[in-house]
């Protein structure tokens, strides 16, 4: 099990502001090995925040002292390239912290490496509702964007696994609450199943979230060939009777609950997603555990992924 | 329907002397409620409306001018996505579907610094020589947990600044519950921007169309 920790509740844990922990490597691999060691979960995800490669390729992000960054304005240049992982922006960071993590870790639990997928990226580059308007009016420069991210997003991911991490893609703009199906088949599916054949030509797994709702796009979610699938909004068994028994599936114990809820109820919500979710699922947080999520929530999800395993 | 089109409709309707406040109300509005109809069933996702807000918006830019008289507003909203969260989609749509249904809106945008959601409450309030009585409501939005709590210092500082009770405050985003919204002393809450303008329209205290 895994509830989704990263960079922000880990830092908050560990008494590092959340800005120290997304830009500086040191930080960032000691909060999230510790709070691993505290929670004692089975895996670890290298996550500072969404605007990692969009900064790296020209847009200007703005790092709050203890929040999470954010896209100010995108790249302003005549002619957008793709980053060079090992020297732009803050990628050098996270592959840094991969590369301290597996060196500490070794092959005690895998180590998920997050990036973005080529459809949030290209509206990242491009601003986020003027993407989304030229699906339709503007397909074209719609696509020229989502080539471009595409291509960076190949070579971070090589990057990535020279690191040893699994590349874990977050595409949060390709919601099902925010396209339709039919938008996704077209402008999202192709870019993202590109990007998992390279990691696979690797030889390495490929992890894919999306958040939102997901009913509208399991079956293309399954289209990716992504390894595993992390389910924020839906039904687990519902999306286990979808997928049949084959993927793995992620999830989804609500990141309101446990923000917000006491410890009984997110035991029992991880306990019904495990009832639910058949034998091939990690249990989860539907989306990444809220940076203010006490920890006695986390570890009542980890308790009751434990207390499950054991009977 | 394309932007381009919907502005060269709306110079006809000026040439051939129909009424401006008509074509915005039954037209532009009234299909930017069916959109806003459709959404809400999922027949159309967030490029569809964000397209038709853009097509109501080139027509109502070339109408508005031409409206003669006191323009029939229900009231006023000021919108505005909390201060350190820049997703200002759900804000963007809940803003068009509330002009859509005929209320004057003031968008303070996205990322908004917190005092500056009381400063615009009061200089609204102030701003009522007229006479005006109109009604008065606060739309604010996060869609992360992370920014949700400031919501709640929003309206801890209109209580300090003595215009909690002239002021109807809704609250929404993604992460945000009815019982959030309660605990933070919010008048209402939509869960999508639909609801929003119901929300709005209930908490105006005109009922709905």
């Amino acid at each position: 099990m895994f509830p989704m920790v990263v960079a922000n509740h880990a830092a908050r844990l560990e008494g590092y502001s959340i800005s120290e922990a997304v830009t500086q490597p040191d930080v960032l691999a000691r909060v999230l090995y510790s709070a691993y060691r505290f929670y004692g979960y089975d895996l670890v995800m290298v996550f500072s925040d969404t605007m990692v490669e969009a900064e790296a390729m020209g847009a200007q992000v703005l790092i709050p002292e203890d929040d999470d960054p954010f896209l100010l304005e995108p790249p302003r240049v005549s002619k957008l390239e793709p980053a060079n992982p090992e020297t732009d922006g803050r990628m050098p960071v996270i592959l840094a912290a991969t590369r301290r993590l597996k060196a500490l870790l070794e092959d005690e639990v895998p180590i998920l490496t997050s990036l973005k997928g080529p459809f949030s990226l290209a509206s990242f580059l491009r601003g986020m509702d003027g993407f989304l308007e030229d699906l339709l009016s503007d397909p074209r420069r719609a696509r020229e964007f989502l080539r471009l991210a595409t291509e960076n997003q190949v070579v971070y991911a090589e990057a990535i696994v020279k690191a040893g991490g699994i590349p874990f893609i977050g595409d949060p703009v390709a919601s099902g609450s925010l396209i339709s199906p039919e938008m996704f088949r077209e402008f999202a599916l192709p870019y993202l199943a590109q990007l998992v054949r390279s990691v696979h030509q690797r030889g390495v797994k490929a992890g894919l979230h999306i958040c939102g709702e997901s009913k509208s796009i399991l079956r293309d979610m399954v289209a990716t060939e992504a390894d595993f699938l992390s389910i924020d909004v839906m039904d687990l068994g519902v999306a286990r009777c979808e997928v049949g028994d084959n993927p793995v599936l992620m999830g989804n114990v609500s990141t309101g609950l446990l923000l917000e809820g006491k410890p009984d109820q997110v035991a029992a919500a991880a306990t019904e997603c495990l009832a639910r979710g058949g034998p091939r699922l990690v249990l989860s947080s539907s989306c990444d555990v809220p940076a203010g999520a006490p920890k006695e929530n986390v570890k009542a999800l980890v308790e009751a992924g434990r207390k499950w395993e054991a009977a | 329907m394309k932007p381009e089109l919907v502005a060269e409709l709306a110079r006809k309707v000026l040439e051939q002397g129909l009424s401006p406040e008509d074509a915005m109300t039954q037209g532009l509005a009234a299909g930017m409620r069916r959109m806003g109809e459709k959404f809400t069933a999922k027949q159309c996702f967030v490029p569809e409306v964000l397209l038709a807000s853009k097509a109501m918006y080139a027509g109502f830019d070339i109408l508005k001018e031409h409206v003669t008289g006191p323009g029939r507003t229900r009231g006023r909203v000021i919108l505005g996505v909390v201060q350190g969260d820049i997703h200002d989609i759900g804000k963007n749509i809940v803003k068009v579907m509330v002009q859509a249904a005929g209320f004057e809106v003031i968008d303070l945008g996205r990322n908004v610094p917190l005092p500056e959601f009381a400063r615009a409450v009061e200089s609204d309030l102030s701003d009522r020589s007229d006479g005006s009585d109109r009604s008065l409501v606060l739309g604010m939005s996060s869609l992360m947990t992370t920014t949700m709590p400031r919501m709640g210092k929003v309206i801890d500082l209109l209580d300090k600044a003595g215009l909690r009770k002239q002021v109807k405050v809704i609250v929404g985003g993604a992460p945000v519950t009815t019982g959030f919204a309660q605990g933070i002393g919010a008048d209402g809450f939509a869960p999508d921007a639909h609801s929003a303008v119901l929300e709005i329209e209930r908490l105006a205290g005109q009922g709905s169309r």
